[in-house]
């Protein structure tokens, strides 16, 4: 089948699911609202199938618009966000393991959350402080990283991955050091630290969203790039591409819609490395045809996560890097061993 | 504002001047809705105010214009500092109420409250302890006391469900400041009605109860339980007023110690006693070389089940010396009147006082 | 085609090559030969623009290397490198799809004629029936073609294969070798090898390079170069060099423990003084290759 054809049908599909996850989600949480008036309060919204009269209260009508309305596009984008990331650390760094936070975005973005809420500053410019400090800092890390690991004018690829580990101890130690020291703000950090989607608005959507949009275009352009660099960056060099060119491109495109989802909604883990591997499992190791779909697979995780999260142990909610953790690492373990089996092949 | 003539005028310029004092302070205390005790109107000064209830009555409010920000601007500071109002107990509360609260925002109530969600245990036990619980309509999961109010519908634990609480519709819900922040904001921007407070002191925490009476209608009960919390302390000043400060360690959480500007520390103050941590603030990790340097007379932990605080602290090197330990001068507190914010501060306040001075408290 | 005029490059305080100047036409099937460490790879980086060097120049189709793009490079110029593709996911016939990657836009299309080159290209190599297989499922040799396939796809003009039979039988290595060159003849390209077995180099190669220490050590026909005396100031050793019964080309027979040393210095194998050991190193290596 010609590769638009695939990537259309594919994500076709995706879509599909991706909507009815986002139908569940609307349709379930801690109000317990019935199915029927949620969908009235929705329908209602759009210009030309709306009600007549509403029969149901403004409070029940801020909840669905509101409250999850708002969360459920954030999921979305957020997963996005991630997916597209991991498929592109994935491509780049060629390594299994390989996932968003591999160069340092995690817990640099940590710090500078972590940094605002000991010092009280937390509102310091109004809600976008803690995200703010947590953007910045995410990014000065990696770019850090970038500097750490060039000699030659190249990154090579394991340097990467080791500066970016020692980046994650040492910015972890920090936060460590900063909810030891601290006293009311311990919940604080590690709320935040664990990654939740509650307490978030519209607002919150609007600011990640064009950084989601215009990421997906800048990774996808080097998706056929990708391919090539899996078979060796002497070979993908030797076929026309430009290695370094692509590696800080692509890296810097999926540090900064990391560092955004991350600032909006904390740390939310195994999403960039699980969704990438997973749609690679079912469509093949072609990047053209993954990343738009981790794009889209990202999504739904995150839908499905943060439903789960905020309606398991209603009116508890999980934190949802907790969730995608538990949910991730077995499914990770799995592939492993999938893998495994495969590696045993003796080469002659 | 008093007039500077009163001591040198004679008895009538005094009467005249008292009447003048009291009028003007009626303008000024009645957009908070005190009404004076013969009954009156209170129709002076800024004029949004509509009927006020007779004296006395404790039921629903009288109906007033809804969404109204007190029109006379000098009334925020009278409602939350309590003052004026107080000092009228008994009568009813008049809506529109306009307060400012913890966070500095001002909360405008258009009627009595009839729904009333709590985010943190303090709060609920205020509620129920100024007679309000038939208002309360959902709590967080740790409100447990009264018993009652462990069978409220629940809204998360430290960290609230947005959604759960709007679903529940209040009118009214009370926070805190400090461990609430987010829920605070994002509830006020899907218009719910927050008053947090952020009370550091046992007279903040009797102010606050006054104040919850305001907002919810139930001045005289929160009178009452002021009064009463007042009077504990009083009692228990008095008692220990010329004994000896007895040395005390406090240890709350295993391994952590209080410092200066928390409760704690205030009331082992009150109660006679000397908190050997006080050098430092706030709650930190005990240094078990420090302890044994101050050598506490008695050393107090809460009951929590199953923590075994005594052999923790028993088990420490070294601390076989210290004298609260030859002596035999442990003793468990029950814990939750001593860290809920609340009307029991002073059922803790005794207790503590038993245990530090038990000469004074057979 | 190739030239290359005081090439040199320095890399942690000595020279890996040294003024390397030497002009190959189009053509040919030349060879480069060396002992370990002589700087063969390294060549082979410079003329393909992955390695930047310190001084002179290399030209290829009468421009710098400098001057070319990536893409317009890889249309005229195809490696074959020394590792066999890793175990991907892809299948030949995708891999070797993507050697068409210099002509196409993002979706793999605006090919042309590519296709149908990349069909008879796999139809050559013997990977036809092998097409629709994971790289992942095939033996090193067999990926090993279909880097070679990947390289024909590319349709370059000037191919540079670095030491490419290592990994192979010796039923691969004349097999592959026999491939390039009805390959390279057919088409009138050029192709530059990197051999270490100097008996297939002399074989198939029309012209020789010989490096030692990072300098030409000496160039020209494989008769010419391939002469006791060459030998042993290049290798360090002794050998016995016959005419092959069939074509007439020196090959070499090894002699144990007949060897001069020759104060090799800076070789990645540089032996413990005996030149005994260089011999037993090249005749061992020779016997593992047997037994593959």
């Amino acid at each position: 089948m010609k590769l638009p054809l695939r990537i259309a049908t594919w994500s076709g599909a995706a879509l599909l699911l991706l909507a009815l996850s986002v139908v569940w989600s609307l349709s379930v949480g801690s109000a317990g609202m019935p199915v029927a008036r949620v969908w009235s309060i929705l329908m209602h919204q759009l210009p030309f199938i709306g009600s007549a009269e509403p029969d149901w209260t403004p409070m029940e009508e801020a909840i669905i618009m509101q409250v999850r309305l708002s969360r459920v596009v954030l999921a979305m984008l957020v997963g996005a966000c991630l997916g597209m990331a991991g498929a592109g650390f994935q491509g780049v760094l060629r390594n299994p393991l390989a996932d968003p936070f591999t160069l340092g975005v995690a817990s640099g973005s940590s710090v500078g959350a972590a940094l605002v809420m000991t010092l009280g500053l937390q509102t310091a410019i109004g809600m976008w402080t803690v995200p703010a400090a947590a953007f910045l800092s995410g990014l000065l890390t990696v770019l850090t990283v970038f500097l750490l690991a060039r000699s030659n004018g190249q990154m090579a690829v394991e340097t990467l991955i080791l500066s970016g580990i020692i980046m994650q101890a040492f910015l972890g130690a920090f936060v460590s050091l900063m909810i030891s020291m601290s006293e009311d703000e311990v919940n604080q950090i590690l709320y935040w630290v664990l990654g939740s989607l509650s307490k978030r608005t519209w607002d919150h959507a609007l600011l990640i969203l064009p950084l989601a949009i215009a990421g997906l275009p800048v990774i996808a352009a080097f998706a056929s790039a990708m391919n090539l660099m899996a078979l060796g960056e002497r070979h993908a060099a030797h076929l026309g591409v430009h290695v370094e060119r692509t590696k800080l491109i692509v890296l810097l495109a999926s540090t900064l819609v990391t560092a955004a989802a991350v600032s909006v909604s904390g740390v939310i883990g195994f999403v960039g490395l699980v969704v990438p591997h997973l749609i690679r499992l079912i469509v093949g190791p072609d990047y053209r045809l993954i990343v738009p779909l981790s794009v889209i697979g990202g999504g739904i995780y995150v839908v499905w996560a943060d439903t789960l999260a905020r309606t398991a142990l209603s009116p508890k909610e999980i934190p949802l890097g907790v969730l995608t953790a538990l949910v991730g690492a077995p499914f990770f373990a799995w592939l492993l061993k999938r893998r495994k089996a495969g590696l045993g092949r003796e080469d002659a | 504002m008093t007039t500077v003539k009163q001591r040198a005028k004679k008895f009538p310029a005094r009467i005249a001047a008292f009447l003048l004092l009291a009028m003007l302070l009626a303008a000024c205390g009645a957009g908070s809705g005190s009404g004076k005790d013969d009954g009156g109107q209170t129709t002076t000064g800024a004029g949004n105010r509509t009927n006020a209830e007779a004296p006395g009555e404790n039921a629903a409010s009288a109906t007033g214009e809804a969404g109204e920000s007190g029109a006379a601007s000098g009334e925020g500071e009278t409602a939350a500092s309590g003052g004026a109002a107080i000092a009228d107990a008994g009568q009813s509360t008049v809506y529109p109420l306009t307060v400012t609260d913890a966070t500095g925002t001002e909360i405008t109530l258009g009627k009595a409250p009839e729904r009333v969600v709590m985010l943190g245990p303090s709060d609920t036990e205020v509620v129920y302890a100024v007679g309000a619980g038939s208002l309360a309509v959902g709590a967080d999961a740790f409100s447990t006391y009264p018993p009652e109010a462990a069978e409220l519908p629940r809204i998360g634990d430290v960290n609230t469900n947005i959604e759960a609480v709007l679903a529940l519709n209040p009118d009214l819900v009370l926070a805190s400041a400090s461990m609430n922040a987010a829920a605070v904001d994002a509830l006020r921007q899907l218009g719910i009605v927050v008053y947090a407070s952020d009370p550091q002191t046992l007279e903040e925490t009797i102010a606050h109860i006054e104040q919850v009476g305001v907002l919810l209608n139930r001045r005289a009960e929160a009178a009452g339980v002021a009064a009463g919390m007042r009077e504990a302390v009083e009692e228990v000043t008095d008692k220990v007023k010329d004994a000896e400060p007895v040395s005390v360690y406090l240890e709350f959480s295993p391994g952590w110690t209080v410092g200066s500007g928390t409760f704690l520390d205030e009331l082992v103050t009150l109660a006679g006693g000397v908190n050997i941590s006080s050098d430092q603030t706030g709650w930190f990790e005990v240094d078990p070389e420090a302890v044994i340097a101050r050598n506490p007379a008695v050393i107090l932990y809460p009951d929590i089940e199953g923590v075994d605080f005594a052999s923790g602290i028993l088990s420490r090197p070294g601390w076989d010396r210290i004298d609260a330990v030859r002596n035999n001068r442990l003793h468990a507190v029950a814990n939750d009147p001593l860290v809920r914010v609340g009307p029991r501060l002073t059922d803790g306040l005794r207790e503590l006082a038993a245990a530090i001075h038990p000469d004074r408290f057979p | 085609m190739i030239e290359a005029s005081g090439l040199s490059i320095a890399a942690g305080g000595r020279r890996i090559l040294d003024n390397i100047t030497f002009r190959l036409e189009s053509g040919g099937l030349y060879g480069v030969i060396g002992p370990n460490g002589a700087g063969k790879s390294t060549l082979l980086a410079a003329i393909s623009g992955v390695r930047r060097f310190d001084e002179g120049s290399v030209r290829l189709f009468g421009r710098s290397v400098a001057s070319w793009t990536r893409r317009a490079l890889a249309r005229r110029l195809a490696v074959l490198q020394q590792e066999p593709l890793p175990r991907t996911a892809f299948t030949v016939r995708e891999v070797v799809l993507m050697g068409r990657y210099p002509y196409q836009n993002w979706f793999g299309g605006s090919d042309g004629e590519g296709e149908a080159l990349v069909e008879r290209v796999l139809e050559t190599l013997g990977l036809k029936e092998h097409a629709g297989r994971r790289l992942d499922t095939l033996s090193g040799g067999e990926r090993q073609r279909v880097a070679l396939a990947k390289a024909m796809a590319q349709d370059p003009e000037l191919l540079l294969l670095d030491e490419p039979t290592t990994y192979l039988d010796i039923g691969y290595q004349i097999h592959l070798l026999d491939l390039v060159r009805e390959w390279q003849r057919s088409g009138g390209r050029t192709v530059v090898a990197v051999l270490h077995d100097l008996n297939l180099a002399a074989q198939y190669c029309d012209r020789l390079l010989v490096l030692r220490e990072g300098r030409l050590a000496a160039e020209g026909p494989p008769a010419a170069v391939l002469t006791p005396e060459t030998i042993r100031r290049v290798f360090g050793v002794e050998p016995v060099v016959l005419p092959h019964p069939a074509s007439g080309v020196p090959q070499l027979l090894l002699q144990p423990g007949v060897a001069r040393a020759t104060g090799r210095n800076g070789g990645a194998t540089g032996g413990k003084g005996g030149a005994t050991d260089t011999t037993g190193q090249i005749a061992s290596q020779q016997a593992e290759m047997a037994t593959q």
